[in-house]
């Protein structure tokens, strides 16, 4: 990809890196109406062809559903597609970037179709794109073994597996991990680069986690954590717009695994005490320990620093933004 | 059972994959893939009419394997990982470019284990479709590997169009390598050694004998290879508890075994069988006889005192 000269008296072209980091490219993101994909798509839909592949459900023959029109308006060029079955008919096989962050959230119950769609489906959507310079595999910190200190940065080489089992996605530890190996087989298999994001918390957007809970703060909902304290390494999504270049640039054979978080450190007890000091509300955090659960989910930045450099947003400011948003709007409104 | 094939079988110099490749070598060519650390072994394996080829899991090079077997069992795995990263890396990845290397296969079997299943009561019998995320409690990287491999080999068979089997392995015993928990357990009755069990309940497992396993895996386990993968328990038909057979095995040679709770052992599970069997069958060995008759063979004499009381010599 071309590369801006760096030069220090070139504040323009830094902050063109900032903006457009990456231009002229053919770019594959899949599960593209998600809370990180979207925002993602629609930064590199500015100097790039971007196609934003999902299954639309609401779409019918003929018909675009209003998804798929929004992400046409935002320069996104919509395509179906089904990646736990495989099915990639309408889909290009000569994209330069592939940014995969389709995955099926699933229950315990549902892990076998969990295990098709993250596991088969990586693999079955990369071998489809094996041409491509760089594939970003989204993958999540629920990965890592729980570990019993709150306070624990999990690093790249820690223990896998016995993970998270959030409520929500009990399935998340066995069918990510699929979707690592995955990944880790294509990229020595096809001799395709791959670079592997383990995300946790992201900032920034009003679906974003901190978002939730200033939300639950203005309604006076409770709001249930495994621990106080309970830190988390949030990244602000304008940071990971800046670092996608540098981690796209950085996908290896094999492929290079990375932790996606920020640069500081924040408990969910600390962003509900601001919400309430804004909002003059008396936050409402319950701890409610889930068993297997960790008590913190805060991840270790020195490889993504290495790689990246530091990130530009402050978590305070990162909030504070989020706050006038959320207060702009109606404080009742829910993100789709 | 399948014959005048090209067969490879991976990690065949150990206790799972030994008499499956030698019942294959009767009828078939096979060759065996494995790192080879006890020298020896290859010799042994030739003696067999097995051609040994030293290959590692791990590695990238794979210019030793001809890449026109018919028929694969892949068995192979590093166990004894330290590092979880390191166990994906070899026992996923590797089991994924194995298959990449065998793809004009007709059928692929990946012998994985029951250890990925997550930990339920004792007597739960585990059935292919429970959860996944188990802890083994002397292995910690073994079952993140085999989950993680499972991911790779299930995506392979689809991304290849090769037919795959997926076996869980639960205890196999027999005359191959170690053994198996029966022979080790014995071995320690007979050293006066206490056996280590789990604090507060039992080890049930579904032991299976290698008579079983070598019949399974030498063609009906290839006959229900597809792709997507099939995934399928690969058990004995009786479930039993360690405290019972090795009580069963020490009655037998007049020895009573001594039990010792520990918070590491082997642990075990009960297998749902439904689907092996509707799918090939039921076992022919039932955990008694194969454990009588392999402890006979493996201990010559073992039980001669207390069948001298009863047949009053």
């Amino acid at each position: 990809m071309p590369r801006m000269e760096r030069r220090a008296d070139d504040e323009l072209a830094l902050e063109r890196k900032a903006m457009h980091v990456i231009s002229g490219e053919k770019i594959l993101v899949t599960g593209v109406t998600g809370m990180v994909a979207r925002p993602l798509a629609e930064f590199l839909a500015a100097e790039n062809e971007v196609w934003g592949g999902a299954r639309f459900s609401g779409s019918t023959a003929g018909a675009e559903s209003s998804v798929e029109e929004d992400l046409r308006a935002s320069g996104i060029r919509p395509v179906s597609i089904d990646v736990g079955a495989g099915r990639f008919d309408d889909l290009p096989d000569d994209f330069t970037y592939v940014l995969h962050l389709a995955w099926m959230r699933a229950d315990i119950a549902h892990l076998s179709e969990a295990l098709r769609t993250n596991a088969e489906g990586t693999g079955l959507l990369l071998q489809h794109c094996r041409r491509a310079k760089a594939s970003l595999v989204m993958s999540s910190t629920a990965v890592y073994s729980a570990n019993p200190d709150p306070w624990h940065l999990f690093t790249e080489d820690d223990p896998l597996g016995q993970g998270p089992t959030g409520q929500t996605a009990q399935s998340s530890p066995a069918s990510k991990l699929g979707t690592e190996v995955v990944a880790r087989f294509c990229a020595r298999a096809f001799d395709m680069p791959v670079t592997i994001a383990r995300l946790n918390t992201f900032s920034g957007t009003t679906s974003s986690f901190p978002a939730m809970h200033i939300r639950a703060v203005l309604n006076d909902a409770a709001i249930p954590a495994p621990n106080d304290p309970n830190p988390h390494s949030p990244i602000d999504v304008e940071d990971m717009k800046i670092q996608l270049e540098s981690l796209l640039d950085a996908a290896s054979t094999p492929a290079l695994i990375t932790n996606w978080c920020g640069d500081e450190v924040v408990t969910s007890q600390d962003w509900v005490r601001e919400a309430s000091r804004l909002s003059g509300k008396q936050g409402q955090l319950l701890v409610s320990p889930v068993p297997g659960s960790p008590p913190g989910a805060a991840g270790d930045p020195t490889l993504r620093r290495s790689i990246t450099g530091p990130c530009q947003v402050k978590f305070a400011d990162s909030f504070a933004r989020l706050y006038e948003q959320l207060t702009d709007v109606q404080p009742t409104k829910t993100a789709d | 059972m399948i014959s005048d094939k090209k067969v490879l079988v991976t990690g065949a110099t150990g206790q799972i994959a030994r008499p499956i490749a030698e019942r294959l070598a009767e009828d078939n060519e096979v060759w065996c893939a494995a790192r080879f650390s006890r020298p020896e072994a290859a010799a042994e394996l030739e003696a067999l009419g097995i051609v040994p080829c030293r290959w590692d899991l791990g590695s990238d090079d794979f210019s030793m394997l001809p890449t026109d077997f018919t028929h694969v069992v892949h068995a192979a795995a590093l166990m004894a990982a330290e590092e979880h990263d390191e166990a994906v890396r070899v026992n996923a990845e590797g089991a994924g470019m194995l298959m990449q290397h065998c793809r004009s296969a007709e059928a692929f079997v990946f012998v994985s284990s029951f250890c990925l299943y997550q930990k339920q009561a004792p007597d739960h019998p585990y059935a292919e479709v429970d959860p996944l995320g188990g802890n083994a409690t002397y292995a910690s990287s073994y079952p993140v590997s085999k989950i993680a491999a499972e991911g790779a080999v299930r995506a392979a068979a689809r991304m290849l169009e090769l037919p795959t089997t997926i076996a869980r392995m639960n205890v196999g015993y027999g005359m191959s390598s170690w053994g198996g928990l029966p022979v080790m357990y014995f071995d320690k009755m007979l050293r006066g050694e206490p056996i280590s069990v789990p604090v507060g309940y039992d080890n049930i497992s579904s032991p299976i004998a290698e008579t079983d396993i070598a019949e399974q895996a030498g063609g009906p386990l290839f006959d229900i290879a597809s792709s997507p993968a099939t995934i399928v328990n690969w058990a004995g038909d009786d479930p039993v508890s360690e405290r019972q057979f090795c009580d069963y095995l020490g009655g037998l040679a007049g020895i009573t075994p001594t039990y010792v709770e520990s918070e590491v052992t082997f642990d075990c599970f009960v297998s749902d069988n439904t689907r092996r069997r509707e799918l090939i069958g039921p076992c022919q060995t039932s955990w008694k006889d194969g454990m009588r008759r392999t402890i006979e063979a493996r201990f010559p004499g073992a039980f001669d005192a207390s069948d001298g009381e009863k047949s009053g010599r």
